[in-house]
């Protein structure tokens, strides 16, 4: 069932911003970004049996659609710092095969370029592997992902997948 | 001592001297911290979704982030559905 992601705290709304899937969540790895933070105020009779907890993600999970157009909506601006490659990578590619570089090369690095360093992350789980450095993955997500959230979704991880034609 | 962190402006506790108005656990409690609601009485994790349902007037205060884009279209959207996976979790 689709839902919205609602959080206890600016804070929390921000972090859930930069792990979404979309270019501004993968620009938030190695540049600042700006996020608007709409504060929302619901009675509990307006949203009785269609909001649950999300004890797990610091927030609530709003089954009905929210107007964000309304005067009573607070609107804040926030810049973020950039939260780095490697913790970006450790976020994005957690379900991924893993090695550390020396045991696979990056297939993306080009003949004579400096090597692609660190951890390598797998496409799949398949015994033919490939591999790809953090800050190929991240190119691959900013060139794949969607500008917008209103915009249709991907619909699974292999929709990603299949689009790393990258050379 | 469990980490304290005050959520929608709510005053957290995670000391031996705070219990749970409900349950009576103990903030310092691995079930702990403690929350105050708006009369500063205080109720664990587990206990603050009974009492929003005890408590019908009770308000949620909310956030959700967008990029600057996203942030103009939400505000010239009537309403926005609960459709869209891209939100971040």
């Amino acid at each position: 069932m689709s839902y919205i992601p609602l959080r206890d705290t600016a804070e929390f709304a921000i972090e859930s911003g930069m792990r979404g899937t979309t270019k501004q969540a993968a620009q938030a790895a190695h540049e600042m970004t700006v996020w608007w933070v709409a504060e929302v105020n619901l009675t509990a009779a307006a949203v009785a049996g269609n909001i649950t907890r999300a004890r797990d993600h610091n927030g609530w999970r709003l089954y009905r659609s929210l107007s964000l157009s309304d005067r009573h909506t607070k609107w804040t601006q926030h810049r973020m710092d950039a939260v780095g490659l490697p913790a970006w990578a450790e976020w994005f590619l957690r379900h991924r095969p893993v090695v550390q570089d020396g045991h696979a090369v990056c297939l993306l690095r080009k003949p004579g370029a400096d090597p692609h360093s660190g951890k390598l992350w797998g496409v799949s789980a398949s015994a033919c592997q490939e591999y790809y450095c953090a800050a190929c993955w991240n190119y691959h997500f900013q060139c794949a992902a969607d500008e917008s959230v209103f915009l249709e979704p991907l619909e699974t991880t292999e929709d990603f997948d299949s689009g790393f034609l990258l050379v | 001592m469990v980490a304290c962190v005050s959520l929608g402006g709510r005053t957290c506790k995670s000391d031996s001297w705070a219990f749970c108005a409900w349950c009576w656990v103990s903030a310092a409690s691995p079930m702990g911290p403690v929350w105050a609601d708006d009369n500063q009485i205080y109720y664990c994790g587990g206990c603050w979704n009974q009492y929003n349902e005890k408590h019908p007037k009770a308000t949620y205060t909310a956030y959700l982030a967008f990029s600057t884009a996203d942030a103009r279209l939400a505000q010239n959207m009537t309403e926005i559905a609960a459709t869209q996976p891209l939100f971040g979790q």
